[in-house]
C-alpha cells in the first residue's frame, strides 16, 4: 500500500538526533554523568530528610529507620525495572510502551527518593498504567488491575504524581524506534549482507535495548547512540561498516563511535544484584516506612501482651513482602500475578524470551 | 510543587465550555500575561486522567511553534487536571460566520499559510492531528493562527500498525478514513486542512455531510468520484460502499464557477491538498512552495488581519 511506504520513510527520520535534540526528554532528562550523580545525591538527602521529619512526627526515634545510600536506591531502581519485563508480558504490551513505562518509572526515581515512595511495586504499575494510555495502548483500571494485580486506589492514586514526576513531559523515546529505523536502513544500505544475518543483529541488538533499561544510559545518550551500542554489542563488524557507509567524515566517524563505545562499556557490564542484596536492601526500605514501623512496634507489643491470635494475624497479613511483585499480589487474584513474577524472574531483562516474536507487534 | 504551579496563575471568569473542558480567563501573576485555563471535566473518566489530557499534554509538550497553541503549565486542584494555555480569544469558525467581516484573498492566504506552516511542524515530528477544523484553528490577540486541541492527535505508527479511522470531525474526514482505512498517513490532516480553505473562501462548509454515508456521496459530488484506476487498492478498503453514485470530477471551468474569487494558483493547491487518493495529495512541505503563497496579493500582515484583539 502506498501509505505504508510514505510512512517507513519518515521512519528515518526518526533517528534523526537533531529531531531528538528538540525533544523534552532531550531537554528535560538528559545529563552529564557529573549533573546526573549530583541529582542523585540530591533525592536521596530529600528522602533522608523526608524519613527522620516522618519518624519525628510519629514521636519515633529516626536513628530506627536504616536509611538508603545512593547506590542502594539505584540498585532498587533498577531490580524493579528488570521486574518490568513480567508486567509487559502479562499485558501483552508492544516492546514501545513497555519502554514508555520503564523510561517513566527511571525518571519517577530520578527526582524522587525511594524512601518516600517506598512501596516502588505501586510506582511502577502506575507507571505501566499511564504509558498505556500515552502510547494509545489503553487497558480499563479494572482489565489493567486484573492482569497486573495492581490496586486500583493506588494505581489513580499516584497517576498524577507520576504525570508531574515526569515534568508534563509524556512522551518518552526509547531505542527501540531508532533501532528499528537502523535495521531497515542496513538492508538497503549494506546490500551484500545476507537478510538473516541483518536480522539476528536486530533481535541481539533488542536484547541490548531492554538490557540498557538497568543502565543510566538514557539519561547520558541519545535513543540513536543507544541503539547503536546494542548493534555494535551484538556484531560490531557490521555495525561498523554500517557506520563507515553513513558517515563519509572520518571526524564524524571518529565522534560516533567514540560515543557509542562509551555506551557499549556501559551495557558490557551490567552486574544484576543477588537477590539477597535486593531482599536486604527492601528490609531497610520497610524500616524507612513510618507506618510500617509502627505496626512492626504495635505487633511486638501486642505478642508481648499474649494477646489473642485473630488480631495477630490481621496485622500478619498486613506486614508487607519483599519488594517484588508478589508484594502486590495479596488483594488480587492469584492467577495473573502468578505468572507476572514467575515470567519476571525467568527471563529478567536481559533476554526477553519473545523478542522476535514482539517484534511483529511492535507500535513504533 | 503542585500548589506552587498553580499559585503563578489567576482563574478569572468561564469563558467557554466544551465537551470535555471548561475554559477560564487568568492571568500569569508575574507578568500580567492573560492565559486560559482548560480544566478538564469530573467524572467524564473513571479510568484516571483522560485519555485526550493526555495526548493534549503529551504532544503539546513537543511541538513548540508560532503557529500551535503553547502549553505553559499543567497542575491539579483537587481531583481535576488544568492545563495552563496561550489565551486565544478568538477561532476561524467565528471568524467564518461573522458575515459583518469581509474576507480579502490576503486574509485567507495569511490564514492558510499559518496553518499550514503549523501542520508542518507537527507533520515533522511525526504528530498526526487527526481534528482539524475551523474550531480548532485559534486566532491570537495579534492576529496569529494556532493549531489547537491535540486531543485525538497520535505519533505516526510504524506502517504495518493499525489506526483507527473514527477520526476528525466529519465534514473534513479524507476520504480514505470515510472508507475504513487502518492504515492512513498525515494526508488525512492535508485534507482536512484543504476543506478548511474552502469553507475560507465559501464563507461555508464545502462538505456538510448530514451522516457518514451522506458524507461520502457529497464528497464524490464535490470531487468526483474515485476509480480503482485513478487509486489503487481504493474498492478493497473495509468500508468502502457496495453502491456509489458516480460524480464526475470538476473541470478547472467548474471550479472556477464554484469559487469564483480565487485565483489559478490557489485553486491549484486546492485540488492538489484534496487529492482524493491519499497518495497523490500534496505535503504541507510540499504545499508551502506553492505558487499561491508567493503570488499577488500577498498575505495579510498581522497587524491588518481581521480578528485581533489588540
Ligand atoms: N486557549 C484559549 N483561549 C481562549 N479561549 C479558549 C481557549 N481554548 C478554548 N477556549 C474557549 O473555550 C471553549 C471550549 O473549548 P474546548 O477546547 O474545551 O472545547 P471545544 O473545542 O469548543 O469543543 P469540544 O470539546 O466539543 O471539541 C472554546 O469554544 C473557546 O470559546
Amino acid at each position: 500500500m502506498t501509505s505504508a511506504t510514505a510512512s517507513s520513510k519518515a521512519t528515518k527520520t526518526v533517528t534523526d538526533d537533531d529531531i531528538y535534540r528538540q525533544s523534552s526528554q532531550f531537554k528535560k532528562w538528559s545529563f552529564t554523568p557529573t549533573q546526573l550523580a549530583a541529582r542523585r545525591l540530591q533525592t536521596n538527602t530529600n528522602g533522608r530528610e523526608f524519613v527522620k521529619q516522618s519518624f519525628l512526627a510519629a514521636d519515633l526515634d529516626p536513628a530506627m529507620a536504616k536509611i538508603l545510600s545512593v547506590d542502594e536506591e539505584l540498585t532498587m531502581v533498577n531490580y524493579m525495572c528488570s521486574q518490568s519485563e513480567g508486567i509487559a508480558q502479562v499485558l501483552n504490551l508492544p516492546s514501545k510502551v513497555k519502554a514508555t513505562a520503564v523510561l517513566f518509572f527511571k525518571k519517577f526515581f530520578l527526582i524522587n527518593s525511594v524512601m518516600v515512595y517506598s512501596d516502588p511495586v505501586k510506582v511502577l504499575h502506575t507507571c505501566f498504567f499511564l504509558a498505556t494510555k500515552a502510547e494509545n495502548h489503553f487497558f480499563s483500571i479494572n482489565q489493567f488491575c486484573k492482569y497486573t494485580g495492581a490496586v486500583a486506589k493506588d494505581v489513580l492514586q499516584l497517576e498524577f504524581v507520576v504525570m508531574q514526576s515526569m515534568l508534563f513531559s509524556l512522551s518518552a523515546q526509547s531505542a527501540y524506534t531508532p533501532l528499528h529505523g537502523f535495521y531497515l536502513d542496513i538492508q538497503t544500505s549494506l546490500p551484500h549482507v545476507p537478510a538473516s544475518t541483518v536480522g539476528s543483529l536486530y533481535d541481539g541488538a533488542r536484547k541490548y535495548v531492554s538490557l540498557s533499561f538497568l543502565t543510566d544510559a538514557n539519561f547520558l545518550f541519545t535513543p540513536p547512540q543507544i541503539s547503536l551500542a546494542a548493534m555494535m554489542c551484538t556484531n560490531s563488524q557490521i555495525t561498523e561498516q554500517y557506520l563507515r557507509v553513513k558517515m563519509s567524515d572520518p571526524a564524524q566517524f571518529n565522534l560516533t563511535t567514540k560515543l557509542v563505545q562509551e555506551c557499549v562499556d556501559m551495557l558490557q557490564k551490567v552486574d544484576k544484584p543477588t537477590k539477597e542484596y535486593v531482599q536486604e536492601i527492601g528490609k531497610k526500605l520497610r524500616s524507612c516506612d513510618v507506618e510500617k514501623t509502627k505496626a512492626r512496634l504495635l505487633k511486638r507489643k501486642l505478642k508481648e501482651q499474649g494477646e489473642g491470635d485473630a488480631k495477630k494475624q490481621k496485622l500478619d497479613s498486613e506486614t508487607p513482602q519483599p519488594p517484588d511483585m508478589s508484594n502486590s499480589a495479596s488483594t488480587e487474584p492469584a492467577s495473573a500475578e502468578a505468572s507476572a513474577s514467575a515470567s519476571a524472574s525467568t527471563t529478567d531483562a536481559s533476554a526477553p524470551a519473545s523478542a522476535s516474536a514482539s517484534a511483529s507487534t511492535e507500535q513504533s | 510543587m503542585n500548589d506552587a504551579v498553580m499559585a503563578k496563575y489567576t482563574k478569572d471568569k468561564k469563558v467557554g465550555e466544551g465537551t470535555f473542558a471548561v475554559v477560564y480567563v487568568g492571568k500569569q501573576v508575574k507578568t500580567d500575561r492573560k492565559i486560559a485555563i482548560k480544566q478538564i471535566k469530573e467524572g467524564e473518566f473513571k479510568d484516571g486522567v483522560d485519555m485526550s489530557a493526555i495526548r493534549e499534554i503529551k504532544f503539546l509538550q513537543e511541538i513548540r511553534h508560532a503557529n500551535v497553541i503553547e502549553l505553559i503549565d499543567v497542575f491539579t486542584a483537587g481531583p481535576r487536571l488544568s492545563m495552563v494555555l496561550e489565551f486565544l480569544p478568538t477561532d476561524l469558525e467565528g471568524l467564518i460566520k461573522d458575515t459583518k467581516i469581509l474576507f480579502r484573498l490576503g486574509d485567507v492566504k495569511a490564514w492558510m499559510l499559518m496553518a499550514t506552516r503549523g501542520l508542518h511542524h507537527c507533520h515533522r515530528l511525526q504528530i498526526l492531528h487527526r481534528d482539524l477544523k475551523p474550531n480548532n484553528l485559534l486566532i491570537s490577540p495579534t492576529g496569529e493562527l494556532k493549531i489547537a486541541d491535540f486531543g485525538l492527535a497520535r505519533q505516526m505508527p510504524n506502517p504495518k500498525d493499525k489506526m483507527t479511522p473514527t477520526v476528525v470531525t466529519r465534514w473534513y474526514r479524507a476520504p480514505e478514513l470515510l472508507f475504513g482505512a487502518r492504515y492512513y498517513t498525515p494526508a488525512v490532516d492535508v485534507w482536512s486542512l484543504g476543506l478548511i480553505f474552502a469553507e475560507l473562501m465559501l464563507r461555508l462548509p464545502y462538505c456538510p455531510g448530514e451522516d457518514d454515508i451522506d458524507q461520502i456521496d457529497k464528497t464524490f459530488r464535490a470531487f468526483g468520484t474515485p476509480t480503482e484506476e485513478e487509486w489503487p487498492g481504493l474498492t478493497s478498503l473495509p468500508a468502502y460502499p457496495k453502491t456509489v453514485n458516480k460524480y464526475p470530477h470538476p473541470s478547472v471551468q467548474e471550479l472556477k464557477m464554484r469559487f469564483s474569487a480565487a485565483t489559478e494558483n490557489g485553486l491549484e493547491l486546492f485540488q492538489a491538498m484534496t487529492e482524493l487518493n491519499p497518495a497523490d495529495r500534496v505535503s504541507c512541505e510540499e504545499a508551502l512552495t506553492a505558487d499561491y503563497f508567493t503570488e499577488f496579493p500577498r498575505p495579510t500582515k498581522l497587524a491588518e488581519l481581521p480578528g485581533r484583539t489588540e
